[in-house]
């Protein structure tokens, strides 16, 4: 190891060195290159775009003198050994020491490779082409493997319908705290201020036509049929929807899901079911929940546009009250929370092998679980009006 | 090989984590150039001492200088001066997982030096092939690559700046006997070529006895021996002599006086081809 003795301060950056430089020389024997300065990374740029000068490509060297060179390293010497290669007549290299010696017979190898061609990039309108055939076909896959994973779902509901015994208790109550009781306060909030919010527009609006007492009637259908269970769906996809797809994730990306299944563990018993059945057991809980908070946020903005109190608000309600938008706002809510879980769940096993999936593919859980809920939503009003109800 | 040449030392060092004290009142040198081995039984702290030395958790007490600069007082422009300098290679890669191989190698350089994009990639491609990993590897992302081509990479990443020091954590294990040999070799010329001194904590001691210099152990809070195997054989501690007189201790140093008999030269990196 006697080599070994290299001046502390040479081998790093070579601080207080001069920059890497090159030229050409005449000598007596021919063109020589002559290399001086700390050809090392971080100095590297001071040098490259002379490498690719037109004029020193063009000499016919003899040999690439780096004796002047003070401190070197495998980038320095990786450039030199191109620049060597790229010299017809293969010129000599003339080197210090013995460390000069190593890094090159280092760098040598791989230097010389001609750079792996890139493909050529077809026309734009191929590429878009390309593009939106490749969505549509991805697209087209991801859909049906969500139909599948819903129907695998729904075959394992019917399975514990005939068995019930097997439900994780624990694991359900334990979900059904985080997706309902834990998401209480949010939606009474939210659903609180939508109410006021519709009331307070609803009775400037009517006010123009001097109908403002039918208020009351827009708060009912608004909050009841719709908004309730809109917002709170969307509310619990956001939160919940993404906590699935998150935890199951992680537990695929850590092989965890595939070590259940070595032990004979159904995932879709013990991960998807308790998940899901708390959801579709809680939403509708949550959206009862909304639909008192938006009446009382209505009753109150109706007390301070109009004056009317809210013994009066709730007399008048009860007078015109059509309880079958309480029912179908009620009854979409299992339905949704249907959708949030599946695809909250489906999701989270699409994770592959990277975290960096995880995150990906919770984003896109929560997309597409809001805008199923907002199709099926759109699908049931088209229905219900069919119906007349 | 000046030995008064120390590159990183430690002073005084203590740990603790509530009252379990794992690090009490430590010291270590480590010598410019060589390849220290960090040896002690599981849960005896050794990756609790590797991060107390880069830093990401100081030590509860005592002093920690790496390249002549008291950690502890450290300022911004002292901390880019070491952090360029030294490279470290964790037990798993930790490559970012959103970055292809090239683009994580490239990480450092894009950091510290301002070099343009063709440079860039003929860097990490020399690091690619460096590391023992074949040209094409660089286009993978993380996800796409087995465990020992992680380390690999991950290796790479680490060797992106020509760092004087590289700290490697268990570089060995989960690697196949082949794999982990060619390893070794590959740290040997690396050591060599580059003027690399290296700290690697390892269970593996066929590594021991084919790579490094010196083993440090560590054992009962503090660095109980240190000094290369044939002194640690006549050191008078049970936990050392279990630990090279064991079976698998036993065959490793048989294999190793088997083959230092007819030892060849060491390849040169690159060549490796498995
Ligand atoms: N974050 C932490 N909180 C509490 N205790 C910790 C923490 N990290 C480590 N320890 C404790 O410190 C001790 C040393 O742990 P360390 O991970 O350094 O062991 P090790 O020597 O690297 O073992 P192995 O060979 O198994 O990797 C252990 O007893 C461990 O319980
Ligand atoms: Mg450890």
């Amino acid at each position: 190891m006697a080599e070994q003795t290299i001046d502390m301060q040479q081998h790093f950056a070579g601080d207080g060195e001069r920059d890497p430089d090159i030229t050409t020389v005449s000598g007596p024997d021919g063109v020589f290159i002559s290399c001086t300065g700390a050809w090392v990374v971080l100095r590297l740029h001071k040098v490259v775009a002379k490498l690719r000068e037109p004029s020193l490509l063009a000499a016919r060297p003899v040999a690439i003198d780096c004796t002047a060179i003070s401190s070197l390293d495998t980038a320095g010497a990786l450039l030199l050994e191109r620049l060597r290669c790229g010299y017809s007549g293969n010129p000599a290299m003339r080197l210090k020491d013995r460390r000069q010696q190593d890094l090159f017979a280092t760098v040598a190898p791989g230097a010389c490779l001609p750079e792996p061609l890139e493909p050529d990039s077809p026309p734009p309108f191929v590429q878009f082409l390309n593009t939106l055939g490749g969505t549509i076909i991805t697209q087209f896959h991801q859909t049906k493997s969500l139909i599948n994973f819903l129907g695998a779902f729904l075959l394992s509901l019917v399975g514990l319908l005939r068995h019930p015994g097997r439900l994780r208790l624990t694991s359900l109550a334990y979900h059904m705290e985080l997706v309902g009781l834990a998401a209480v306060p949010i939606v009474a909030l939210l659903s609180f201020l939508i109410g006021v919010v519709v009331a307070y527009m609803g009775a400037q609006q009517l006010r123009l036509f001097g109908a403002e007492i039918y208020v009351i009637n827009l708060v009912e259908i608004t909050t009841l049929r719709e908004l309730g269970v809109l917002m709170t769906s969307i509310v619990v996809a956001g939160r919940s929807g993404s906590a699935f797809t998150a935890q199951i994730g992680a537990m695929q990306a850590n092989e965890e899901v595939d070590a259940m299944r070595t032990m004979g563990l159904d995932p879709m018993r013990l991960l998807v079911q308790p998940r899901v059945v708390a959801l579709i057991l809680m939403l509708p809980a949550l959206v009862f929940l909304s639909d008192i908070m938006g009446l009382l946020g209505g009753a109150v903005a109706v007390k301070a546009s109009i004056g009317l109190g809210i013994d009066a608000f709730a007399e008048r309600l009860q007078a015109s009250m059509n309880l079958n938008h309480f029912y179908i706002g009620l009854g979409k809510a299992p339905v949704f929370a249907l959708i949030i879980g599946v695809v909250g769940c489906f999701q989270g096993f699409r994770v592959t092998g990277s975290s960096d999936s995880v995150g990906r593919l919770t984003t896109q859980a929560v997309v597409q679980a809001i805008f199923l809920v907002i199709v099926f939503d759109a699908a049931f009003a088209v229905f219900f009006a069919a119906l007349g109800v | 090989m000046d030995e008064s040449e120390i590159i990183v030392s430690l002073r005084g060092v203590s740990n603790r984590f509530g009252s379990h004290v794992v690090h009490e009142n430590l010291d270590l040198d480590i010598r410019r150039g060589e390849i220290l081995g960090l040896i002690g039984g599981s849960g005896s702290g050794k990756s609790v001492l590797l991060r107390s030395i880069l830093w990401l958790r100081p030590p509860d007490a005592g002093e920690v200088t790496v390249l002549g600069t008291p950690l502890r007082q450290a300022d911004e422009r002292a901390w880019r001066e070491i952090r360029r300098r030294w490279g470290v290679l964790f037990q798993d890669g930790a490559l970012f997982s959103s970055l292809t191989v090239t683009e994580n190698i490239q990480v450092p350089l894009r950091e510290f030096a301002a070099l343009d994009k063709r440079t860039m990639n003929d860097i990490a491609a020399l690091k690619i092939v460096l590391s023992g990993l074949p040209r094409e590897a660089g286009a993978l992302h993380p996800e796409e690559l087995s465990g020992g081509m992680r380390k690999r990479a991950g290796l790479a990443r680490a060797l992106a700046l020509d760092p004087a020091i590289l700290f490697l954590d268990e570089p060995t294990a989960g690697l196949d006997p082949i794999g982990a040999g060619s390893f070794d070799e590959l740290l040997l010329s690396l050591k060599e070529a580059m003027g690399l001194t290296v700290c690697m904590v390892t269970h593996d001691v066929d590594s021991l006895h084919t790579v490094c210099d010196r083993v440090a152990v560590l054992a009962d809070k503090h660095i109980a021996a240190i000094g290369t195997i044939e002194e640690l054989l006549q050191v008078d501690h049970p936990w050392i002599k279990e630990y090279f007189s064991g079976p698998r201790g036993r065959i490793a140093a048989a294999c190793h006086e088997r083959s230092t008999a007819s030892s060849a030269p060491y390849r040169k990196p690159g060549e490796q081809g498995e």
